[in-house]
């Protein structure tokens, strides 16, 4: 490219929409092509936020900075809102899961450099209750660790009626708890997981857990169990209100779940029918 | 070690958690700083190697870094149960003594709350009877 045409791209691209909330912004024409979007990227030092519009309403916002992509801050697809709406409707069940799995590989071409998704939005229940909810994802070696943390726990909420109690596998068993603080599913959980935020307890919960399978290895020899066999662990803090966190692991997976302590018998029931 | 009338009593405690919860097997007092069961009232004779295990898992549960992951009031938990092969294994921190602890091994289909709450209940008791320091 010759200094002229350089020139011209980058006033092309500077004379792009304005950001309309804010004159840190600018919108950019997704259609363009992933090529477009990392050019931005790549030409970003200081903070600004992306606008990546696709021409019929859709539209995801990227904080950048230093070349780099730092969050995704908003998203505004068709595809993207049914996630949420399901996600909202109730606590993360396998059919949410396999759709946010979809998003992020939908997303993935926007963000292919980079380890950390957060998203934020607002949750809203069909009793009206509405709470702030966050959605972190953090890419692993292989796969994605979903990280769901409402910032308040609906006081009301029930068991799930009984007709769904035969789901199985991990997804079930994150499915029938409800109520909780914060859950997470772990894939290829033998991978080291990356930093989500510092005040994050999953996070380093994780690290601590999930790489080494901590709890299923203290009762080695213990019990004639083998390297992948199912296992429940579970913490209590009466220090802490009584907060309670549950490890829970099957082969490559983990789920890991913060909650009230007074959930722990129902939580372990759903545990011994999920294993 | 467990001096005197103390050691007796709970020997007792052990016991009686035994007798009340059909579904324990194994009832072990344990020292979480040395890490090692000091008594023990098991229905079957269980190996010092297992016993060795036993008290390890207790003060990683309690004590070690999954605790300290967790914790945020002083870097541990006071209860914790890990369930595996059929097993349940319950550990309770005494209320009285941080470094001192219960665990039993017991069925998935034990009332855990009930369980814990009767370790606990039992830690204390040793405590106000001038139990192991």
């Amino acid at each position: 490219m010759t200094p002229q045409i350089h020139i011209e791209a980058s006033l092309s691209l500077l004379a792009g929409k304005s950001d309309p909330i804010g004159t840190a912004g600018r919108i950019i024409d997704g259609r363009d092509g992933v090529s477009a979007i990392v050019r931005e990227i790549d030409q970003t030092v200081l903070k600004r936020t992306l606008f990546i519009g696709n021409g019929e309403g859709g539209e995801i916002a990227l904080d950048v900075a230093g070349r780099r992509l730092l969050c995704l801050r908003s998203i505004n697809f068709p595809l993207v809102r049914r996630a949420y709406h399901r996600l909202c409707d109730k606590p993360l069940s396998e059919d949410s899961i396999d759709e946010l799995m979809d998003l992020f590989e939908l997303l993935e071409m926007f963000v292919e450099r980079a380890r950390d998704l957060t998203i934020l939005t607002e949750r809203r229940s069909s009793d009206g209750w509405a709470g702030d909810i966050g959605i972190s994802a953090a890419r692993l070696a292989e796969g994605w660790m979903l990280t769901l943390y409402p910032q308040a726990v609906d006081a009301t909420a029930q068991p799930a009626p009984a007709e769904e109690e035969d789901e199985p596998g991990l997804a079930g068993f994150l499915r029938r708890c409800d109520g909780l603080y914060s859950a997470a599913l772990v894939l290829e959980g033998d991978q080291p997981l990356s930093q989500i935020g510092d005040e994050n307890a999953l996070v380093a919960l994780a690290e601590a857990s999930a790489r080494r399978k901590a709890p299923l290895a203290l009762v080695s020899g213990l019990v004639d169990t083998g390297a992948d066999a199912p296992y429940f662990s579970l913490l209590r803090d009466m220090d802490d209100g009584g907060q309670m966190m549950a490890v829970a692991g099957c082969g490559a997976e983990t789920v890991l779940l913060m909650a009230p302590a007074d959930n722990l018998s129902q939580i372990s029931t759903m545990w011994q029918a999920a294993a | 070690m467990v001096p005197g009338s103390s050691a007796m009593a709970l020997t007792a405690y052990l016991d009686e958690i035994k007798t009340d919860f059909a579904s324990c097997e194994v009832v072990a007092y344990v020292d979480l700083g040395s890490r090692l069961v000091l008594r023990v009232n098991s229905e079957n004779a269980r190996p010092q190697e297992w016993l060795d295990r036993l008290g390890v898992a207790a003060a990683e549960m309690l004590n070690g870094e999954l605790a300290q992951s967790f914790g945020t009031a002083g870097g541990h938990s006071d209860e914790a149960m890990i369930e595996t092969g059929g097993v349940r294994f319950v550990f309770v921190r005494s209320p009285a003594d941080p470094i001192e602890a219960l665990c039993c091994t017991c069925t998935p289909d034990t009332d855990i709350e009930a369980l814990t709450a009767r370790m606990r209940d039992t830690l204390i008791r040793l405590a106000e009877t001038g139990g192991p320091a």
